[in-house]
């Protein structure tokens, strides 16, 4: 349980931060890396807040080097069309591992290893 | 794109798919609940909260079957187009679905004694070496946060942000999600339950997200392969008559980025097969109001210049293309014109 209370800390620390750095970043920083958060109403900015908060690092080294994006001719998504295609030969493969040990795997003698009425 | 962002772009069309995505979704609550509380009576009555965390939770596993499936049935056919445009929103329901369930849960099951709820509910399990010894909420837990991570960043703010490339790799993530899910029925409720009905549930569901992923995947594949060789600048697209009016094909010169060749009201024209906005294939689109749209989220470009339509100031680069003897030819130097 200890190894489980640090990590719930730990996450709960970073979201923190997080929350105090949405709030800054999309009144002030949202606008200052992209031209069209400009004027953007409160609807926008709070949708944005929990992105934010979650990737507050990430947004954090954009806004203090804000650097312009170059639209390029748009690449193709072969890549991903075929991870597509590989990740659905794998994922019924993991599925049918994971049920067949849920089902085979024995019975909790305890009985609580599972929610109960 | 160049438009100020708004928090949703509904439109009438966006705005009757929710709501009807919305009633589905309390109708399917309702409907769980009133059964499971007729059906479970007696000794084998389940509580409100229970049936009310088992509703929420069945709801997030069918909704996100049901958004698996709508991108590889997009593929296979254009019916399902109109779902497509609209799957982000569904996405977004989806977690909060799931996200009701897990509160849920994490109130009834994690609030005794005067542990965190949250450190309670992640560490449950049984004991020994069971699957039930497995602490099953842990799978369910990761698969809410890759949810989240997807709702949190599906405004187009971040894609535009965080690039096309990296945001689909992001919302890849729906696969692990999809697994850890799996986990945590598997090692969870069906091992309290050693009911044959989850089992079923379980392997028909993946059975139809693979059978409809792999058969849009081959046949993209196969279309992806075919490559033609251009002479003196210039490759057969095939007969026009191929075309359907207001539909496309799709041609690829070796070392090219694909082409949609459009056949439209006026004439034929060939634009970049690949769309600005999240790398869609624009040959699977259609002619909607005098522009080439996009499949995957209704994105438009003026089949003749390319150009997005006001107020946005995309441009795709379109290729030269004339009609000889009934066949489509089109001119491939580079990727711009």
């Amino acid at each position: 349980m200890a190894g489980m209370d640090w990590f719930l800390a730990i996450l709960g620390g970073y979201l923190a931060i997080g929350a105090v750095f949405a709030v800054a970043f999309v009144t002030r920083g949202a606008e200052r890396i992209d031209a069209n958060a400009r004027g953007a109403g409160w609807g926008f900015r709070l949708m944005a807040v929990p992105g934010s908060a979650a990737l507050w690092p990430w947004l954090a080294m954009k806004w203090a080097r804000p650097r312009r994006v170059v639209t390029l001719t748009p690449r193709d998504t072969l890549a991903h069309r075929r991870v597509h295609l590989l990740a659905w030969c794998v994922i019924p493969l993991l599925v049918v591992a994971i049920v067949a040990w849920g089902w085979l795997g024995g019975v909790d003698p305890t009985g609580v290893g599972a929610v109960s009425p | 794109m160049s438009a100020t962002y708004r928090a949703v772009n509904w439109n009438a069309h966006k705005k009757k798919y929710d709501l009807i995505a919305l009633a589905c979704v309390a109708l399917f609550v309702a409907v769980y609940v009133g059964v499971g509380s007729l059906v479970f009576r007696g000794n084998g009555a389940i509580s409100a909260p229970v049936l009310a965390i088992r509703a929420l939770g069945v709801c997030a596993v069918v909704m996100l079957h049901v958004v698996l499936m709508i991108g590889p049935m997009a593929r296979l056919t254009h019916l399902a187009a109109p779902l497509l445009y609209n799957r982000r929103h569904l996405g977004v329901m989806t977690f909060v679905v799931a996200l009701a369930h897990a509160a849920l849960a994490t109130l009834y099951y994690g609030s005794f004694g005067g542990a965190n709820p949250l450190t309670v509910v992640l560490t449950m399990s049984g004991s020994g070496a069971s699957p039930g010894a497995f602490p099953f909420v842990v799978p369910g837990a990761v698969a809410l946060m890759v949810l989240f991570l997807m709702a949190a960043t599906s405004h187009d703010f971040w894609l535009a942000n965080l690039g096309a490339w990296w945001w689909k790799w992001i919302h890849m993530g729906v696969y692990g999600a999809y697994v850890c899910i799996v986990g945590h029925l598997a090692l969870g409720v069906m091992q309290s339950e050693k009911s044959v009905v989850y089992l079923v549930m379980i392997l028909v569901g993946a059975g139809l997200l693979s059978g409809l992923h792999i058969a849009a995947g081959v046949r993209a594949w196969k279309r992806d392969a075919r490559t033609d060789d251009a002479v003196q600048g210039w490759i057969d697209a095939g007969a026009l008559d191929a075309i359907p009016m207001g539909c496309a094909i799709s041609v690829r010169a070796r070392g090219h980025a694909p082409v949609a060749v459009y056949r439209h009201e006026g004439g034929v024209s060939a634009i970049h097969g690949v769309c600005a906005h999240q790398g869609g294939p624009l040959a699977e689109g259609r002619v909607v109001g005098g522009c080439v749209t996009c499949p995957w989220h209704g994105y438009q470009y003026k089949p003749e210049d390319g150009c997005a339509p006001a107020p946005y100031d995309d441009k795709l680069a379109t290729h030269e293309v004339k009609v000889v003897d009934g066949r489509v030819m089109v001119r491939i130097e580079g990727d711009s014109r």
